[in-house]
């Protein structure tokens, strides 16, 4: 027994009292976003080598105490990188919904202030016109209803351009989001490197920065290299974010044909976000709300001409003809030509010059809810069988989206056609059967898998099975751009459908992520979560080992007295 | 596998806020009566309700037109059955007036009053419905028979146009008769008569006779079609009804929310609610540290 066995009392206090430390700052931070437990490592000191007094060359270890090596975080890097991943689509997901549930707000349907319901009272008004041509109530109603339809389709498209004008500052909001977390990581790769050149691990530093990248992860794609001092490089699309205690900032921008672009800040090159809210702002804007514009410019523009078509042929109250009903370029300025909002009596319901009982005009156009829009590509057959199929005569293409689809014909039997394409990614096709054309006759080929009918007329020469499928099959135009029968009204419902499934589908997602973060979130706090009821079982631990080790220097300081007071006093009274 | 106490209440919060929001949705449905207030909602049924709505509102237009086609048909029949009432007096007249004993004193008589129903057959072919002429093609604003001081004895100032109504989706229906249609007949019998006793020619008096025949039969075939076309219109106009029934119903089955289902939902979502609430408060309220003296 030696003074040394102080030592190791003390050494023993000083290590719990670190330990208690710990404890202490674990359930201070109890609360603390992104705070990772930290635990001591508490280690026996290497023992002392006491010689043995019976043998040569052996020695005694004898322990030492206990001391604490460092102090440790405990973190699951992989459940970091799987929050980061799901917080990602998370992001782009909740972005999406907001630009979603805006849209179903703006369309507004179903409902009687849409524009399907200012369709249907639009035609009506054809009617009752067709019924009472002379009568200037039932002009004046055709004037009124169709200002309201298309007062309501610039008012649409606007909405349309303004959410995507908001979406635009939403971006500038995410940039400056990630710029002013790429500052303070850089900041922090310094402060950790200074931290650590002592050697021991900046925890409190290094959960800082893990809670800023997950806080970047649901903004943007990234991925990030550690480094040994454990400095971190965060890169953006491939190229450096943060690097060291420097970093690089990204902007946005609407160019002239209003296209979202984020960009470096510094030499303007594109970035491709990857992921996250910056993903979702910038798809939002360039896809899908670019969609909804065209398919709105569509509408207007097939409303637009299949009125004005048949409105030319017919006669106002004047005698004039060949005057056009609607006026504009698409969506944003459709509106009713002037001389017409001027004077009723130049809506042209008849048929004929000074008739004003005629209203077939004013039918026609009233039937269009109903009738499809003739197909304007129409192949004739010529003496000959030569097919004049050529872009220049197609009007409508079939869209959903931006880019039309296209079909491919081929024969494989002695009377059989095969139309086949690629419809949102699946490859379709469907065999019908033809047969001879006379003169003069027409062949409806109804492909109703791919809702394609082409309509085929013959001319003044009979065309046998043979001529056509050598002509619809000609190498040198198999591929062709074809329009579909669908009146304005179907046409606007589907997409109002199509516009629903993608927000329900979006909406799924954004449930799903949200359960999905949560559960990973949860499995972070099992592994690095405090729990207050394990500090508090260790504190009684630690706090007893303390009790013990004071208890075990009072042993021993009562020893110690006992030979310093008592030894070599023999004899002293 | 380590519990913490972020753990839990982070599942009590996920949990209670799941319920509040399937209860909001539920609030919301009842409160609107609606089962679908969105695209997201339901897609399908959503297209199906536009379509729908659509259809009614066509409906509720082609009644519409039936309507107003039925009165111009209407007038039109009532219209005949006064021509056809002039010509068969005329006929009788015509009769009396190729008897060869008459005296002139008689046959003037009888010549003013054909000249009366001359004029009466002219004032049915400018019949009016709602200021339009209705005999009068598509010239209606101006009236189609003048009297004119020529060998027919009048002028006519209409056209031929046909005018169409739709009553249904591509079926129309012609609701007019044209005054080239039925009237040239009867007013050349009518003046063939008149001529006839204005110049004591009993051979033409007796020829007039024929051309009222023709007449009659003229006007009683079209009082025959456009008492047909009354008729149809009116099963059309049942049709409809009963088509916008049925179309009604769907739209308020796919549309509407079936009340008692959504309240009995309601409330069960509510007992969740609070069930969750409850462990919730129970769950996070104990640690350790209250054991621990």
């Amino acid at each position: 027994m030696s003074i040394s066995g102080l030592d190791i009392g003390l050494r023993a206090l000083a290590a719990q009292q670190q330990a208690i430390d710990v404890l202490n700052h674990n359930i201070a931070n109890a609360n603390t976003p992104g705070y990772s437990r930290q635990r001591i490592h508490l280690v026996a000191t290497p023992p002392n080598l006491v010689p043995s007094l019976t043998q040569m060359l052996s020695r005694r270890q004898v322990g030492s105490g206990v001391t604490a090596e460092s102090v440790d975080r405990i973190r699951d890097r992989f459940i970091d990188f799987q929050i980061q991943t799901e917080n990602r689509t998370l992001g782009e997901a909740q972005i999406k919904k907001q630009v979603y549930d805006k849209l179903q707000l703006v369309f507004n349907e179903p409902s009687e202030s849409g524009i399907n319901s200012a369709l249907g009272q639009f035609w009506g008004t054809w009617h009752d016109l067709s019924s009472n041509p002379g009568d200037r109530s039932a002009r004046s109603a055709v004037l009124q209803q169709a200002l309201s339809l298309t007062n309501l389709i610039n008012r649409t498209y606007n909405q349309l351009t303004t959410t995507r004008n908001d979406l635009a500052a939403q971006a500038a909001l995410k940039v400056a989001d990630v710029n002013s977390i790429a500052a303070r990581l850089a900041n922090l790769n310094g402060q950790i490197q200074r931290a650590q050149l002592g050697g021991a691990k900046a925890n409190d530093l290094l959960d800082r920065r893990d809670l800023l990248l997950e806080e970047l992860s649901k903004i943007i794609k990234f991925n990030y290299a550690v480094k040994s001092d454990d400095t971190i490089a965060v890169f953006v699309d491939g190229q450096e974010l943060v690097s060291m205690t420097s970093y690089r900032s990204l902007t946005s921008s609407l160019d002239t044909s209003f296209v979202l672009h984020v960009q470096w800040a510094d030499n303007l090159a594109e970035v491709s976000p990857g992921g996250g809210e910056l993903q979702g702002v910038v798809t939002s804007a360039n896809t899908v709300i670019a969609s909804q514009i065209t398919s709105l410019d569509s509408l207007a523009l097939q409303i637009k001409n299949d009125v004005n078509a048949l409105h030319a042929t017919g006669f106002d109250l004047t005698g004039a003809t060949a005057v056009n009903f609607f006026a504009g370029t698409g969506a944003r300025d459709l509106t009713i030509e002037g001389a017409i909002q001027a004077s009723v009596d130049k809506i042209a319901a008849a048929g004929q010059p000074s008739a004003p009982g005629d209203g077939t005009v004013a039918l026609a156009i009233a039937q269009l809810q109903h009738l499809a829009t003739e197909l304007d590509a129409l192949s004739e057959l010529a003496a000959g069988g030569s097919l004049p199929i050529s872009g220049a005569s197609v009007q409508r293409i079939l869209t959903s989206g931006a880019s039309p689809t296209t079909y491919t014909i081929t024969s494989s039997g002695a009377n059989e056609l095969t139309l086949s394409a690629v419809i949102g990614g699946v490859p379709v096709s469907q065999t019908i059967t033809i047969s001879d054309m006379a003169a003069n006759s027409s062949q409806a080929l109804e492909f109703s898998s791919l809702g394609i009918t082409i309509d085929l007329r013959s001319g003044a020469v009979a065309a046998t099975v043979a001529d056509l499928i050598t002509d619809l099959t000609d190498a040198a135009r198999d591929e062709l751009i074809v329009t579909t029968r669908v009146t304005v009204d179907s046409a606007y419902q589907q997409h109002v459908a199509q516009l629903g499934v993608e927000a329900r589908g979006n909406d799924h997602t954004v449930l799903n992520e949200l359960a999905l973060v949560g559960s990973l979130q949860r499995q972070w706090d099992s592994i690095s979560g405090v729990s207050l009821d394990e500090e508090a079982a260790n504190l009684v631990k630690y706090q007893r080992a303390y009790q013990a080790s004071a208890r075990v220097i009072t042993v021993l300081d009562e020893l110690l007295e006992m030979v310093v007071r008592g030894l070599g006093v023999v004899g002293r009274i | 596998m380590r519990i913490t106490n972020s753990m839990i209440v982070s599942t009590t919060l996920e949990n209670i806020s799941a319920n509040a929001r399937r209860l909001e949705d539920l609030q919301n449905k009842i409160s609107s009566g609606k089962r679908v207030r969105r695209p997201a909602d339901d897609p399908v049924a959503v297209a199906r309700v536009l379509g729908l709505k659509t259809e009614l509102r066509q409906i509720e237009q082609y009644q519409r037109n039936i309507e107003g086609a039925k009165a111009w048909l209407q007038v039109t029949e009532s219209a005949l059955g006064g021509v056809s009432a002039v010509v068969q007096r005329a006929r009788e007249l015509a009769v009396s007036g190729a008897t060869e004993t008459l005296t002139a004193s008689e046959r003037a008589a009888i010549a003013a009053e054909v000249s009366q129903l001359f004029a009466s057959a002219l004032q049915l072919g400018n019949t009016r419905y709602a200021s339009q002429y209705v005999f009068a093609g598509f010239k209606i604003s101006t009236p189609p028979f003048q009297a004119a001081a020529n060998p027919q004895g009048y002028g006519y100032q209409g056209d031929g146009g046909v005018i169409k109504r739709e009553i249904e989706v591509n079926a129309t229906i012609v609701v007019n008769t044209s005054g080239q249609e039925v009237f040239p007949q009867v007013l050349q019998g009518v003046k063939a008569l008149l001529d006839g006793l204005n110049a004591s020619n009993t051979a033409q008096i007796q020829s007039s006779i024929g051309l009222l025949d023709s007449g009659l039969e003229a006007v009683l075939a079209e009082e025959a079609e456009v008492g047909a076309k009354v008729n149809r219109l009116a099963a059309a106009d049942e049709r409809l009804q009963d088509i916008g029934v049925n179309v009604l119903s769907v739209l308020s089955s796919t549309e509407d929310l079936d009340m008692a289902k959504g309240l009995m939902d309601f409330s069960a979502q509510q007992n969740v609610y609070q069930a969750s609430l409850k462990a919730g408060a129970y769950a996070v309220q104990p640690s350790l540290l209250d054991y621990l003296s």
